[in-house]
């Protein structure tokens, strides 16, 4: 039982990295395309587009096989497994909150940007102190789903063979002849979203001073 | 020297001609209203005039700084410097207020001191609250916009137009999301500016308002400027038929 519990902490403990390394890259990152996908560049905004219909369009299991073998079958070069993990979450899921983002910063109005100017705020410091604090507090539901998604997720890891949770879950009930690892992943990943909802919670609670 | 001068203005949307020839003037200390029909370009002039929009034609001079000219046929803007320079020197006041949601209501006014004009925190704090306390609005510093009334906003917004200094305010129908009673009080504010010697361009479709308190004014009608003079000549005794016709109905 010890036993079994620790390979799962280990395989929580990848999982725990598959998460936050793609919310470091993909929440910035999905402001970079949510620009670009507001660009009045038809060029630009077309491209960002057809990327976004195709990681939406298309499921992650199969996204991150092309990511970790086509540039073997292309190039003949192959690379490290978790490194392809992050770079096909972080496509996939930037392209998610791109949308929430261009959603988020559309629902303003435009006199708030129309005041800033008046008032002589520069433009960074417009968006980063008028239309930025607004857009965050409108797209937090949204986000949260998105978040809580991505904790489920990253049992797909194991289809280019990451050793993340449910993997260890997995060859652990095999090798026990018991579905219990199973059922006790199921605990993990409920307790870890039990923790970002909170998370959100709290956040849209300290944000809800004003309407 | 006016305090502002506007020479041949026009604006077009796409094909749509809002401004055609639009020229005059302001002096230091004046009021001057702009009445007129609903999209006669009456909003459109003060927007040009405070960077809003941009113009195709014409110029516009503000305090001896030129924000646009044309020269034979050639329309040229003020550099970014100079834009700023002249945004300095005018304020505008929404009809819808503008304020900003997630800023108390002394974070609103304090903030653009700050940022904008470099002030201390102290300093933008004590104009703060003796600009709140002008509008009487001394204990709602703490408050945020979404816990106001209308006419409580829009003091707040008139604050924060004010405490940037600027040589001259303009206001876009600041009474039209307001219901009566929240109008006057808002009327009475610019009422006691006006007595200061602000200057002011006020877009209004309160005719008894602006009779009163306009050293000038202006009737607008589909993109020109179909009377000017003082407000006896323009509000009391028309010339044009269309004047005549769109005063009637406020007659009663």
């Amino acid at each position: 039982m010890t036993q079994m519990l620790l390979l799962m902490a280990e395989g929580t403990l990848t999982s725990i990295k598959i998460f936050a390394l793609t919310l470091l890259f993909s929440l910035p990152f999905g402001f970079i395309v949510a620009k670009g996908r507001m660009s009045k560049l038809t060029v630009v905004n077309k491209l960002v587009n057809l990327y976004i219909q195709i990681m939406r369009g298309t499921p992650l299991i199969l996204q991150l096989i092309f990511v970790y073998f086509a540039p073997y079958y292309l190039f003949k070069v192959s690379y490290d497994r978790f490194t392809a993990v992050i770079l096909a979450f972080v496509l996939n899921y930037s392209a998610y909150f791109a949308e929430i983002y261009r959603g988020g910063i559309q629902s303003i109005a435009q006199g708030q940007y129309e005041a800033s100017k008046v008032l002589g705020f520069s433009k960074p410091y417009t968006f980063f102190h008028i239309i930025l604090p607004q857009v965050i507090k409108q797209i937090l539901p949204s986000l949260s789903n998105e978040v809580i998604t991505l904790v489920k997720d990253t049992a797909l890891a194991q289809t280019i063979g990451v050793g993340e949770l449910f993997r260890v879950a997995q060859t652990t009930a095999s090798r026990q002849f018991s579905t219990l690892p199973i059922f006790v992943a199921g605990i993990f990943y409920f307790v870890m979203n039990y923790i970002v909802s909170k998370a959100f919670d709290f956040g849209e609670k300290k944000l809800s001073y004003y309407k | 020297m006016s305090i502002l001068s506007v020479e041949h203005l026009q604006k077009n949307f796409e094909s749509l001609e809002v401004l055609k020839d639009i020229s005059f003037t302001v002096e230091k200390g004046e009021v001057l209203s702009i009445i007129g029909p609903s999209g006669s370009g009456k909003s459109t002039i003060l927007r040009c005039v405070t960077q809003l929009e941009k113009p195709d034609f014409g110029k516009i001079a503000i305090c001896d700084q030129v924000l646009c000219s044309t020269n034979n046929g050639s329309f040229t803007y003020a550099n970014k410097q100079t834009a700023r320079e002249i945004g300095l020197k005018t304020g505008l006041v929404f009809q819808n207020f503008n304020l900003f949601p997630h800023y108390s209501v002394l974070k609103n006014i304090m903030q653009p001191q700050i940022a904008v004009l470099k002030l201390s925190k102290e300093e933008a704090q004590k104009n703060a609250f003796a600009l709140l306390e002008q509008m009487g609005l001394g204990e709602k510093a703490n408050a945020y916009p979404c816990q106001l009334s209308g006419g409580q906003q829009q003091r707040v917004s008139i604050a924060r137009a004010l405490a940037l200094k600027p040589q001259m305010l303009f206001f876009d129908e600041p009474t039209s999301a307001l219901d009566p009673e929240l109008t006057g009080e808002i009327l009475s504010v610019i009422k006691s500016l006006a007595s200061t010697k602000m200057t002011m361009v006020v877009v209004t479709h309160e005719m008894a308002f602006a009779k009163e308190i306009s050293d000038k004014v202006i009737f607008m009608d589909d993109g020109v400027i179909v009377e000017q003079g003082s407000s006896e000549d323009v509000i009391v005794n028309p010339k044009t038929e269309r004047a005549k016709k769109f005063l009637a109905r406020y007659a009663n």
